[in-house]
C-alpha cells in the first residue's frame, strides 16, 4: 500500500529548465518587447489625444459655472439637466431629424447609383464611375457648401433656371430643405462607396434562382437584395448617420437662424456668446454618448469587410 | 447694463443695436429663439432686459419666454405687440 507510484506525467514545477524551455521564454520576452514598441506610441497618442481631452469635458461638464480663472470644482449634474430642457430638447431632436433625413435621402438616392455601378456598368468602367462620385471629396468641404449657397439662394442658378423656364421661383436657402440637400450632398460619396461593396459581392445567381423560381424583380429586389445587402446598407446608413449627427457646417451656413443644431449649440458655448463651458461640455458628452452608441449598432450589424 | 436683443431681420435688429449702444448699454444680438435661451441660461451673462421678436424663425419668442418662469432667471415677461400683417 505504502509502494510510491511513479509520476505518469513530469512533474513540471520540479523538473530542471532545460535549453529548449528557456528559448520560448526569451521569445515571449521579444514578443513582449514587440508589442510594447509596436503599441506604444498609438496608445500614448491614444490616451493624450482622445482619453484625457475627453476626461476633461466631462469633468467640466459637471460644474455648473466655469469662470475664468477659478478652480474647477464638480459639483453636478445641472447641466446635463439643462440638456432635457424642453427648448433644448428641440434642438437635440432637430439635429436627429436632420441626421436621419440625410441618411434615408443618401440611401435613397445611393442604392440605385451603387447598384447600377455594381452590377449592370460594364466592368472597365465601374472605377472610373466610383471615382466620379469620389471626386466633389478632393475639395474643401467649405467650399462645396458655399458652392450651394450660390445655387440655391433666391438669386441663384436653381431659380434662374426655374423662372427662365417660366416656373415659380423656390425659397430654399436658409431653411431646412437647403441643409438637407447640403448634406445629402456632403455625405452621398460614403453611403455610394460602402454599398458598391456591398453590392459588388451579391451573387447573381442567387438573383436568376429567385427569377427561375417565379418572383417577379420587386420581390427579388425585396427577398434576395436586400437581405443580402444588409450589412452594406446598415454600415452605410449608420456611418451617414454619425457624421450627419455632428455635422456643422451645413446647418451653419445653409440653415441660418432656423437650423440650430446639437454642433452649433456647443459652438456657441465654447466659441460664441453664451460662453457657458459647462453647458456646452455636458452637451459634447451627450453628443458623443449617441455617437458611440450609433458606432456600437455600426460594429454589430455593419459590413465587417467595411467596417473594419 | 446687458441686453438681450432677439432679431431675425437684420435690418431692425442692426438698427436696434446701434440705438441702445450709443445710448450705453451693452447688447448681445441673436437672431433665433435657441440661441437667445442658451444666452439666458449662461452663468456667464446676466440680463436686465430682453427685446424679444415674436415671430422668429424655429422658436418663437412668446414660446421662448413662456419658458423663462420655469428657470427662475429673475426676468419677467412682458409681452406687448408693436406690428402685426395678418395670419
Amino acid at each position: 500500500m505504502s509502494e510510491k507510484i511513479a509520476p505518469i506525467l513530469p512533474d513540471v514545477e520540479s523538473t530542471p529548465e532545460t535549453e529548449e524551455e528557456v528559448i520560448p521564454s526569451e521569445e515571449s520576452n521579444t514578443s513582449w518587447l514587440g508589442i510594447t514598441v509596436l503599441l506604444g506610441p498609438p496608445g500614448l497618442w491614444l490616451i493624450l489625444l482622445l482619453v484625457l481631452p475627453t476626461l476633461v469635458i466631462f469633468e467640466l461638464s459637471l460644474v455648473p459655472g466655469i469662470r475664468p480663472g477659478e478652480v474647477v470644482n464638480p459639483s453636478g449634474l445641472e447641466n446635463y439637466w439643462r440638456v432635457f430642457d424642453a427648448i433644448n430638447l428641440r434642438v437635440v431632436a432637430r439635429s436627429l431629424v436632420f441626421a436621419t433625413g440625410t441618411t434615408l435621402l443618401c440611401l435613397l438616392t445611393g442604392f440605385p447609383v451603387a447598384y447600377w455601378i455594381a452590377q449592370m456598368a460594364p466592368k472597365g468602367w465601374r472605377n472610373l464611375l466610383l471615382l466620379g462620385f469620389i471626386l466633389p471629396l478632393w475639395t474643401s468641404s467649405l467650399l462645396r457648401t458655399y458652392a450651394w449657397i450660390t445655387i440655391l439662394r433666391p438669386t441663384g442658378v436653381l431659380n434662374t433656371v426655374l423662372t427662365t423656364l417660366g416656373l415659380p421661383g423656390l425659397e430654399l436657402l436658409n431653411r431646412t430643405p437647403a441643409v438637407l440637400i447640403g448634406m445629402t450632398y456632403s455625405y452621398l460619396p460614403y453611403m455610394v462607396l460602402i454599398l458598391y461593396a456591398s453590392l459588388e459581392k451579391l451573387d447573381r445567381q442567387l438573383l436568376e434562382a429567385s427569377a427561375d423560381l417565379g418572383a417577379n424583380p420587386l420581390e427579388t429586389f425585396w427577398k434576395v437584395t436586400i437581405p443580402q445587402t444588409f450589412p452594406g446598407i446598415a454600415a452605410g446608413s449608420l456611418l451617414v448617420f454619425i457624421t450627419g449627427l455632428g455635422d456643422f457646417i451645413d446647418p451653419e451656413l445653409l440653415g441660418g437662424a432656423s437650423s440650430m443644431t446639437i454642433s452649433r449649440l456647443i459652438y456657441n458655448q465654447f466659441l460664441g456668446a453664451a460662453r457657458n463651458w459647462g453647458f456646452g461640455s455636458a452637451l459634447s458628452m451627450v453628443l458623443i454618448f449617441a455617437v458611440s452608441a450609433a458606432i456600437a449598432l455600426l460594429l454589430k450589424y455593419g459590413d465587417r469587410d467595411v467596417t473594419t | 447694463m446687458r441686453v438681450l436683443l432677439v432679431e431675425d431681420q437684420e435690418d431692425i435688429g442692426q438698427a436696434v443695436k446701434r440705438t441702445l449702444t450709443h445710448n450705453g448699454y451693452l447688447v448681445d444680438w441673436t437672431l433665433d429663439g435657441e440661441t437667445a435661451w442658451s444666452y439666458l441660461i449662461s452663468p456667464e451673462l446676466e440680463y436686465r432686459v430682453g427685446i424679444i421678436d415674436w415671430m422668429l424663425p424655429g422658436l418663437s419668442g412668446l414660446e421662448l419666454i413662456r419658458e423663462l418662469p420655469a428657470q427662475n432667471l429673475g426676468l419677467k415677461p412682458r409681452p406687448f405687440r408693436t406690428a402685426f400683417l395678418g395670419f
